[in-house]
């Protein structure tokens, strides 16, 4: 027989890779973990370029009459508002100061928001005989030409593109589109911005304007302006721009926020927003804005929300022709 | 051990027969038993050749079916220990993910209500995001695979805490820029923390299904078969070589191999029965059970993004629909108890809806903020906490199958291997005995 030692030696590595063999082949194949998703940015939409082929975009239909909330109309638009219980008003819940969100008592109150309230009490007596519906700048002209909503009173600029599209009724607040900064940031002009990172909301003509003034700024979107001031607080911009009224309610929740001295580089006059068929509605908020500016309803409003952030200013002057 | 049972034949003296070629070295014996007197010349030469083959043939067949019952039943104890781990870090990842929405769902029903949100609330609020803290420790501490994208997620829930923290402090200022923090802690939920919880709950179902099916090849019986059979086969051999039925070494090598055989397949069988109710009940009610609270969850945060939208939720209540529609296919055949409790829940929420339809909006907010008995907030956290129980039922009732599965394969370990290598060695010694009659 041969040695013992001359034949485990052999049975013994096989031993051996039997066991690796087989502890491999019981072992299971166990799945990797996870790699991290990655975040990404919204990409910049820009919308077309309007071509102001007309000369009176800021010009609405004559005012009709201002009935009493009993005498109204038995066919018109009001009466329907009337008959339904309720003025429907498309709105923005965190524009500060032109319609946000109160988080003491809930209710969604600022300078437009007065006018819905004034075209309630017109319609129905009561000023509080609404319901908001809390819509995108990109909201305003489907919510309008679908009827969900009576009317929109969100920075809802009047211009000859849009008039295709809906109505409006008079102007009742001029408003230019300026840049907030960062206190202390040392800019102090447009050009200073060139190659700075600035915010505005997604799908806004605020973009190209702003572009036509700083070609070399970066343009970052947001979903909306308070989108906007959170990145602007969190360091990931440098700027914001927009309309001086919604930059100043910005502003009023920063206080190392301050807007750029100077002109607006834009004009935004802003109407209340109504479907392009319902005239006699126009008419009738025409009125109720007229008399708002006779009798100091809008200069109330416009003292209480934006006269300690824009300063003094007096009703813009209606313009009518349509 | 090498002694026959029947009396051996007394050896014979015989002239060394001349080396031949293809006989090796057993040509020089010239030993054999007088009862293979039969067995001449040329076969008679290779007798104690064909001996020490099956020598090595009987040994290496318990030594492999010893290495294969090591291994199988190595992996069978770990494997049932490992699952009950999977398990249990399936359920941490189900709790993390439910406990985000379920912060989430506070924070954002606290910002529906005018002025300060309610110390309760705030305190669940707490809670749930303290309790996230420590399940991330511990998920980190309990899977090192893991680790990556925990930190990941850690760095995420923590921008989140940072942005809702941010939310309630403008909010307290009366900010509206609180309402933009709370969609930034929102986004930053859905769209960085969700998707590795998802994936982290998809990689623990298939590692503990993984560990629970570790067994299911059939190694063990093939070889053990394979085994016994040659040892058979060397029985019957010896038996028809030498005259004698039985080689007592042989006898005892074969008993032990079929007895660890027999054993090892029950052990196995149960086992297996055992892992594929696992797979099929508790773990599956871990990873459905666990979905489906993070779909409700998700649901109610959606119930109070409609009434933020004021008007505009539309798209929230689509979003609702979905994540109710992932709840209830969750309880497809199950979920009795959590099936009245979720359409409990779901009768409050088409309050809510027909109050905001209605134009109803402050009435719908004050439904949907309050605790009455049939409010949203009452019914859902009634639904939560039964989905929660039934979680940990089920993660109890993996660690207790899971001992069940380590018994079996330790008992192996300790009395079928020791048994295999004490057959090899009784083999060895009973074809030795043969052997030695040559020498």
């Amino acid at each position: 027989m041969s040695s013992p030692r001359g034949r485990s030696t052999p049975i013994q590595v096989l031993g051996l890779l039997l066991v690796g063999l087989f502890l491999a082949a019981c072992a299971p194949a166990l799945p990797e973990p996870p790699p991290p998703p990655l975040r990404t940015t919204p990409e910049v939409s820009r919308p077309p370029v309007a071509e102001q082929n007309c000369t009176n975009g800021t010009q609405s239909y004559e005012p009709g009459k201002l009935p009493a909330p009993d005498k109204l109309p038995a066919d018109s638009t009001m009466a329907a508002i009337k008959k339904r219980g309720r003025l429907i008003a498309g709105v923005s819940a965190d524009t500060y100061l032109l319609g946000a969100r109160n988080p003491a008592t809930g209710t969604i109150e600022g300078f437009d928001i007065d006018f819905v309230r004034a075209i309630s009490k017109a319609i129905f007596g009561k000023p509080d005989q609404y319901e908001l519906k809390v819509i995108t700048a990109a909201d305003r002209i489907p919510v309008l030409q679908d009827k969900e909503v009576d009317i929109v009173v969100r920075a809802f600029t009047m211009n000859c593109e849009r008039w295709d599209q809906v109505a409006f009724s008079s102007v009742y607040y001029e408003a230019g589109q300026k840049v907030l900064v960062r206190a202390g940031s040392g800019l102090k002009t447009l050009a200073d911005l060139a190659g700075r990172t600035v915010c505005a909301p997604n799908g806004t003509s605020s973009i190209t304007n702003f572009e036509r003034q700083v070609p070399d700024a970066e343009i970052v979107a947001a979903i909306d302006h308070t989108g906007c001031l959170v990145r602007f607080q969190k360091g990931e911009v440098d700027a914001i721009t927009g309309d001086d009224t919604v930059l100043a309610g910005l502003a009023a929740q920063d206080p190392y926020a301050e807007i750029l001295d100077g002109e607006p580089f834009s004009s935004e006059p802003y109407g209340v927003g109504v479907n392009a068929d319902q005239v006699d509605l126009v008419k009738f908020i025409n009125a109720k804005l007229d008399q708002m500016r006779d009798n100091g309803e809008w200069q109330d409003s416009y003292d209480r929300w934006l006269k300690p952030a824009l300063g003094q200013d007096t009703p813009p002057e209606a313009e009518y022709g349509r | 051990m090498s002694q026959a049972a029947t009396a051996p034949p007394t050896p014979t003296r015989r002239a060394a027969p001349a080396a031949q070629p293809g006989t090796g070295s057993v040509a020089t014996s010239g030993r054999t038993g007088s009862a293979v007197a039969p067995q001449q010349g040329q076969s008679n030469r290779s007798t104690p050749r064909s001996l020490r083959l099956w020598t090595l043939a009987t040994v290496l067949a318990c030594a492999v079916f010893a290495l294969t019952s090591f291994a199988t039943m190595w992996n069978g104890a770990t494997a049932g220990a490992q699952a009950a781990d999977d398990a249990a870090q399936l359920v941490r990842v189900q709790s993390i993910r439910a406990n985000l929405l379920r912060a989430d769902s506070l924070a954002t029903n606290a910002f529906l209500v005018g002025g300060l949100e309610s110390a309760d609330q705030r305190s669940a609020y707490d809670a749930a995001l303290e309790e996230t803290t420590r399940l991330l420790a511990d998920a980190a501490a309990a899977q090192p695979q893991d680790r990556e994208s925990l930190a990941v997620l850690n760095q995420a829930v923590l921008r989140y805490a940072a942005d809702m923290e941010q939310a309630r402090a403008n909010n307290r200022q009366g900010y509206p820029v609180g309402a933009g923090y709370l969609s930034e802690a929102s986004a930053e939920l859905r769209d960085a923390a969700l998707p590795i919880l998802a994936e982290l709950a998809d990689t623990n179902k298939q590692r503990a299904d993984a560990q629970l099916a570790a067994n299911d090849h059939p190694w063990f019986e093939l070889v053990g078969l394979v085994s016994a059979a040659v040892l058979v086969a060397a029985m019957w051999w010896t038996a028809r070589q030498f005259r004698r039925v039985i080689n007592t070494g042989l006898l005892v090598a074969s008993l032990l191999a079929v007895i660890t055989l027999v054993a090892g397949i029950g052990v196995l069988a149960h086992n297996r029965s055992v892992s594929d109710g696992l797979s099929r009940g508790d773990l599956d009610t871990i990873a459905t059970v666990g979905a489906m609270r993070a779909a409700a969850n998700e649901a109610k945060v959606q119930e109070s993004l409609r009434l933020i939208a004021h008007g505009s939720g539309q798209a929230h209540e689509e979003a609702w629909q979905q994540a109710s529609a992932e709840v209830t296919d969750g309880m497809a055949g199950s979920g009795g108890n959590l099936r009245q409790l979720w359409q409990n829940y779901t009768e409050s929420h088409r309050k809510v809806v027909t109050l905001d339809q209605d134009g109803k909006w402050e009435e719908a907010v004050a439904f949907a903020t309050d605790s009455d008995p049939d409010s949203p907030n009452t019914t859902f956290t009634a639904f939560d906490d039964e989905a929660r129980s039934t979680l940990e039922s089920a993660a109890d009732d993996v660690r207790a199958a899971a001992d069940q599965l380590f018994i079996g394969p330790v008992l192996m370990l300790a009395i079928g291997v020791p048994a295999l290598i004490a057959a090899a060695i009784c083999a060895a010694v009973g074809l030795r005995a043969r052997l030695r009659e040559y020498q």
